[in-house]
């Protein structure tokens, strides 16, 4: 007896060292899989072009530098082919030895060659991969993505911080841009309704901006791009091997001299989908409307045409506020009816006229008349959208999805027709801000 | 007694919200969709029974723990015997939030699959609580607690604002069968109460111990069911797509947007908890195999149980969904079987033997009345 338990003393004092001497060896022989943050490019922005039937992912890289140096933070835009947006990506990291850190990219601009079928095939990689955040900013390049990755802007080192401000969601409260992310868009995807949108973001050029604004980013005159853009080459044997390029925007901020404009990016149309494939653009006027239905917006600037205002017919310029909106889906008898109502509060800011000076009151409350005009402009909208968006079969809405949620009972009878059996009715009240 | 009234509420609510934020909010997305909140409502309606199974068995068998009434009712053998199964029962019942946990801190803190050995130093940990015991085990508890409490109100609080309330509707309309499979799926991820029965007669007497654990277990299960709704409302029909849960359903607060990332100070508390909630099984794993074989050897079972499961870990590491499957198909019913038949049994047998008792200790006193009676005494 006294013997065992000798050994269960000697197992208790002995084996416990030894075991946490094993652990503390196996645990700190290996390297933890912490990458070497010098072999870590940190993308800051993915585009996804398509070209012969091989997804081309270009990769915006921010590459951080010492701070003693004069040079700005530079940037390169990198790109890999593959049949797979997966393989497109991993094409970059294997050829270029670098190190793909996605976590850190807030932004992904889809192609106009990627929009023939339904963009979700491309965009699966991004909801399956945890490499990612899902709250990624999704955009449509006008042209190509690469184009939109390789811009020169005149306040940002890189684009992407560029178009990735005018989409984040605090901007999104102040303005009238329907942006969306990777989940947002994929939640919409799946819906009942199959309805989605992403902003459509184009390329203009900066006006009265030489290329100087940004020393690191226009340092790189025509002959350097072309030097510095070399073709890794065919990586792979075969006939769909994939290629790796690099576009390098850095060059330190020694070189000021360039003639390269600088651009500045409009993300005021909103492209539409049903179930993934594009059905309609909505312009300026028509985006701030579906946005203001649709998104929680806080703060809004709208320009009104013709408003009889101080005796004149002219365009005044308001800030609406405090906007509340609500769709709701009811039924009478059988007639589904889609109910938008939309109430805010507005401030004349401008207008183009000499105005009285006839006191702060006076200048400050809205005018009746320019709130009706207001009024009946936002209804006008919001029912041209809807009609616009339905003639395509597009339920901007949501209506199907609230038939499902809502009006349960009437889903089964009505799923494939409620769009087109709808009838829509809309309240805007404009009131003046005081 | 080892352990006071406070220290079983703190355990009980550190354990019953760890590894639910995990895997099961998508698993209940696939079989509930938009009544995810109520099939997980069903599993803790079958948790708070078991609940007030324990509380009333620790009242029957008063002083007494489970081995006790098992020898008692049975004999000797049996009871090391059902204290075998239990030991075996609590051992696998860590198997699946160990491997959660595992894939759940590699995603999140290592951009890369890190080898398995980071994790092992859990078992350590693990090792510690087993030979200590039930004391330290609940002294933890008092202080994790805490950070169990804090963690799920920030969670709460950075979550509810992304929450699209219309993704809750409609109301129970998902197929009936559909919605108890997920709960019958998702059980492995339940009966934690369970380890209230094997701290029977080691629980100090106080006042209000019954509303104590009760308001314990019926708050922690609100905020899961709450957490649950909060889950579906937050991703809609891409839910089921959607694993680790928790540190993804805070992340869309615009409070983040500017200060960053603060969300994970409220993932690693509750991860920090997870320590402790992954340890509870495995303690109580050894207690019994320690009891089944007789008293003296807790650091002999402490090592060969953590052991085992990290052998098994570190060999099924590349088969988590394959693993979750298995436990989902063949430990379910061992669990129910386990968990809510056998010790509402037990508490059955308790309660009749003492009617049996009364009944008996009645007509001894009604005879000896009698006797007394016609001997005039009365």
């Amino acid at each position: 007896m006294s013997k065992n338990l000798g050994a269960i003393g000697f197992i208790k004092s002995k084996l416990i060292l030894i075991l946490a001497l094993i652990v503390t060896v196996l645990y700190l022989s290996n390297d933890f899989s912490i990458i070497d943050i010098r072999q870590t490019a940190l993308i800051a922005a993915i585009g996804l072009d398509k070209s012969d039937g091989m997804y081309e992912a270009s990769v915006q890289v921010a590459i951080p530098q010492a701070t003693d140096q004069t040079a700005s933070n530079s940037s390169a835009v990198l790109t890999g082919k593959g049949k797979t947006v997966g393989d497109a990506l991993e094409q970059i990291g294997t050829s270029t030895g670098w190190y793909i850190k996605l976590s850190f990219c807030n932004l992904i601009v889809l192609g106009e060659s990627l929009f023939d079928g339904d963009i979700m095939q491309p965009l699966d990689y991004f909801l399956r991969t945890d490499k990612i955040q899902d709250t990624a900013r999704l955009c449509m390049a006008e042209k190509s993505a690469k184009d939109i990755l390789s811009a020169k802007t005149p306040l940002d080192e890189l684009s992407a911080f560029s178009v990735t401000k005018i989409l984040e969601p605090d901007s999104e409260s102040l303005s009238s841009i329907a942006a969306t992310s990777v989940k947002e868009f994929a939640m919409g995807y799946y819906s009942e309704s199959g309805f989605s949108s992403m902003p459509i973001v184009k390329l203009t050029e900066a006006e009265g901006d030489n290329g100087g604004g940004n020393s690191a980013s226009s340092s790189v005159d025509d002959v350097e791009r072309k030097n510095a853009e070399f073709a890794f080459g065919n990586l792979r044997n075969g006939e769909n091997s994939e290629e790796t390029t690099f576009v390098s925007e850095s060059g330190g901020g020694e070189k000021e001299s360039s003639n390269e404009k600088s651009n500045i990016f409009d993300a005021t149309s909103t492209v539409l989908f049903d179930k993934g494939v594009k059905k309609l653009v909505l312009e300026k006027d028509e985006t701030l409307a579906f946005n203001m239905m649709t998104h929680p917006i806080s703060e809004v600037s709208v320009e009104v045409p013709n408003i009889e205002y101080e005796g004149q017919n002219t365009t005044v310029f308001l800030t609406v506020k405090n906007i509340k909106n609500s769709i709701k889906l009811r039924f009478t008898g059988a007639n589904p009816i889609l109910e938008l109502t939309l109430v805010t509060d507005a401030k004349l800011d401008d207008a183009d006229v000499i105005s009285d000076p006839g006191g702060l009151v006076k200048n400050y409350i809205v005018p009746d008349s320019v709130l009706t005009k207001l009024s009946e402009f936002f209804q006008n909208k919001i029912e041209s959208v809807f009609e616009k968006a339905r003639n395509v079969r597009t339920d901007i809405f949501q209506v199907k999805n609230r038939l499902y949620r809502t009006q349960n009972k009437y889903y089964e009878n009505m799923k494939n027709n409620i769009l087109k059996d709808v009838k829509i009715s809309v309240k805007v009240k404009a009131k003046s801000y005081r | 007694m080892e352990v006071n009234k406070k220290q079983v509420c703190a355990l009980l609510f550190t354990i019953i919200p760890s590894s639910k934020f995990l895997v099961l909010p998508t698993l209940y997305a696939a079989y509930a969709k938009q009544d995810a909140w109520f099939a997980g409502l069903i599993n803790l309606i079958a948790d708070g029974i078991l609940v007030a199974v324990i509380v009333a068995f620790i009242s029957v068998y008063e002083g007494q723990t489970f081995f006790d009434v098992l020898e008692n009712t049975f004999n000797k053998k049996v009871a090391r015997a059902v204290y075998f199964v239990y030991g075996l029962y609590f051992m696998f019942k860590c198997v699946v939030p160990v491997f959660e946990q595992k894939n759940y801190t590699e995603i999140v803190l290592y951009e890369t699959s890190p080898t398995v050995f980071t994790f092992l130093p859990f078992f350590l940990v693990s090792a510690y609580m087993c030979v200590h015991g039930l004391r330290p085990m609940a002294r933890t508890a008092e202080i994790v607690a805490w950070f169990t409490a804090t963690g799920l109100v920030l969670v709460t609080f950075l979550s509810v604002s992304s929450v699209d309330f219309l993704y809750l509707r409609p109301v129970l309309k998902n197929p009936v069968g559909q919605t108890l499979s997920g709960s019958y799926k998702a059980m492995i991820w339940y009966g934690q109460p369970l380890v209230l029965l094997f701290m029977a007669g080691k629980i100090k007497k106080e006042k209000h111990f019954k509303l104590s654990v009760g308001i314990t277990f019926g708050v922690a299960a609100a905020i899961v069911v709450l957490l649950f709704a909060f889950f579906t409302g937050i991703y809609g029909d891409i839910a089921v797509r959607q694993l680790y849960a928790l540190s993804k359903m805070t992340k869309y607060s615009i409070a983040l947007n500017n200060v960053g990332r603060f969300d994970y100070i409220a993932t690693l508390m509750l991860v920090t908890a997870g320590v402790l909630s992954l340890s509870v099984p495995l303690v109580f794993s050894t207690m019994c195999f320690n009891t089944a074989f007789g008293k003296g050897k807790p650091f002999v079972f402490a090592i060969i149980i953590n052991a085992l499961i990290a052998t098994v870990l570190s060999i099924f590491n590349l088969y988590f969904n394959r693993t979750i499957e298995l436990f989902e198909n063949y430990f379910s019913p061992v669990m129910l079987l386990l968990v809510y038949v056998f010790p509402l049994v037990m508490l059955i047998i308790g309660k009749k033997r003492r009617v049996e008792k009364n009944d008996f200790n009645e007509s001894k006193l009604r005879e000896k009345s009698a006797i007394m009676r016609e001997k005039g005494d009365l």
